[in-house]
């Protein structure tokens, strides 16, 4: 590759049919979506499947998958900015967009699922600074305005000099972002299929794997959409990328469980997670109380009690 | 002068601690069996809470009985808590646990509630701080702040909170409730205030076995410190190193 390469950006084709076809389809997402969450917040949380053994539910695998996605969208202009990789140049301005377009879309689940989202100015003002959730408010907001200094940087020619520079800060950040997303499972000693720091660089490799997948999407359906073929060389260098990012969370993974089953206090959660059938219900539902008890936290808390030496054993109630 | 002053002074000091011991041999005698809940008494309304006190339980599970619910029922009707008509979403600010050991078949049933931990994992992980301990060790949640993002219910060992489903009616003014908001056993705050019991302990001594001891942990003088003193007794996951201020016998 030459060395004065120059990038020449053209915006999209004037096609109104497309443009219109996208606007509405993703509005119609989005009208879904708020149809939801005034369908959960008129009904109440239970119907996202919430109960008193499962606390954070669908909504928030959404809102986690689209957050830890929002920050791994952006690796490919911190390719080109941070690594100077010429080649990913280009692709930036989609990946910083399409960062902020995840973390706002995250939040916004995130947030509806709170019991008292209009409580937002709380969350806002109120700080329990030992708490990893008022850390991720700061990671978040944060990332939002570096990104788009970031973009500023790449989008205005005067201040493109700068934006290697943004770039750094960008990626440090994003690194960070995502460790603290992680480390909000990763803390949770009381759960012990979650507290273990593992969390953190495994949901840094899934932010790159998801973030990157749903990047090469995006573009694959735009540059499609627009008749603006991609060409083999990027499509096969991000292609081989997302191949080591899978790869990479594959190892944490097997990393995370082969830990666990080498020790014998957690063989219990781990035939758990990996061979039980999860069922929530313990008892007949003639006892309430009982049924409240789930299986899989009478396994964790007697798995405690049998390593302090006492013998309870498990034993769902039939 | 100076000779005098230090003369006269340490006369009274004689007189004072003669005084004083008299004074503390009688309070030990009359105490022992009366002191129970007087510290709370001595309380006023308006009074700050001091960490003076620790309130704490002891619960002996070979006087509680499998399938007895007498606790539940005293504070869901103290606490004004109904079901929601599905029982895994019901708010269960104390419930029956039922342990069963495969190998010998030995069954043991216990009472679980928040376990008012010294170093509580919910306040920790609580974003706005609605998750507070009281100075006297009762852990309690500020439902005006919560915004029921439920990080504490993954954070606490014991599932000892509920979450509020659904907009609810006729709550007891004296322990309000709201929903979106995450709820836990109160220790009955509003009754150990005024220098009462808990509803669940009074419920226990009254109608069952009486399994359920309330009291003081600091007060070296108060049954419960007496009786953790003599008897072995376990806080549930005591490997997390929490403390909990609720603490049973017999498992």
């Amino acid at each position: 590759m030459a060395t004065a390469t120059k990038t020449i950006y053209r915006e999209l084709k004037n096609d109104p049919l497309k443009y219109y076809l996208a606007v509405g389809l993703t509005g119609l997402i989005a009208l879904i979506a708020a149809a939801a969450a005034y369908y959960m917040e008129t009904n109440g949380h239970h119907v996202t499947g919430m109960n008193n053994q499962i606390v954070w539910g669908m909504p928030h695998v959404f809102a986690v998958f689209l957050i830890v996605a929002a920050s791994g969208a952006l690796n490919v202009a911190s390719i080109g900015s941070v690594f100077g990789k010429t080649a990913y140049k280009p692709l930036a301005r989609l990946s910083g967009l399409l960062a902020i377009a995840l973390l706002a879309g995250g939040l916004a689940v995130l947030v509806l699922d709170l019991g008292r989202p209009d409580r937002l100015i709380v969350a806002m003002t109120k700080y329990n600074f030992k708490s990893i959730f008022a850390w991720n408010i700061y990671l978040y907001t944060g990332f939002f305005a570096i990104v788009g200094v970031y973009l500023w940087m790449m989008l205005e020619k005067r201040m493109n000099r700068y934006s290697s520079a943004v770039g750094v800060v960008a990626f440090v950040w994003r690194l960070a972002l995502t460790t603290g997303t992680g480390s909000i499972f990763g803390f949770l000693v009381a759960r012990q299929s979650y507290d273990a720091a593992v969390f953190a660089p495994l949901f840094i490799a899934m932010s790159f794997s998801f973030g990157l997948a749903i990047f090469i999407l995006v573009l694959a359906i735009a540059s499609r959409a627009d008749d603006r073929p991609l060409g083999d060389f990027i499509v096969g260098k991000l292609a081989k990328l997302l191949g080591v990012f899978v790869a990479a969370v594959l190892y944490f993974v097997i990393v995370q469980h082969l830990t666990n089953l080498y020790a014998t206090e957690h063989h219990g959660v781990e035939r758990f997670i990996l061979l039980k059938v999860v069922s929530s219900r313990v008892s007949s539902g003639s006892d309430r109380l009982f049924s409240a008890v789930s299986y899989r936290w009478s396994f964790c808390f007697t798995r405690r009690l049998t390593r302090r030496g006492h013998i309870f054993m498990p034993q769902p109630v039939s | 002068m100076n000779i005098d002053t230090e003369n006269r002074e340490s006369t009274n000091t004689a007189r004072r601690n003669f005084l004083a011991g008299i004074a503390g041999m009688a309070g030990v005698s009359i105490a022992s069996g009366v002191t129970l809940f007087s510290f709370a008494e001595a309380k006023e309304a308006g009074e700050a809470v001091t960490s003076k006190v620790r309130w704490g339980m002891l619960i002996d599970t070979n006087k509680c009985e499998d399938g007895c619910t007498k606790c539940v029922s005293a504070c869901n009707k103290e606490n004004g808590i109904g079901t929601t008509g599905r029982a895994e979403t019901d708010p269960q600010w104390i419930r029956k646990v039922q342990l069963r050991d495969p190998k010998t078949g030995n069954q043991t049933s216990l009472p679980m509630m928040c376990q008012h931990c010294a170093e509580p994992p919910c306040v920790d992980v609580c974003p706005t701080g609605a998750s507070f301990k009281r100075a006297d060790g009762i852990v309690l949640v500020d439902k005006h702040s919560c915004i029921g993002c439920r990080y504490c219910m993954m954070a606490c060992p014991y599932k000892a909170r509920s979450f509020v489903h659904e907009a609810l009616e006729d709550q007891k003014s004296h322990a309000p409730r709201g929903k979106g908001t995450v709820e836990s056993c109160t220790l009955c705050v509003h009754r150990i205030d005024k220098g009462g019991i808990p509803a669940c302990v009074e419920a226990c001594a009254d109608e069952a076995g009486g399994a359920m001891l309330f009291g003081d942990l600091n007060d070296p003088k108060s049954e419960i410190a007496k009786r953790v003193a003599k008897y072995a007794s376990r806080q549930i996951r005591a490997d997390l190193g929490l403390n909990p201020g609720v603490r049973y016998q017999g498992i």
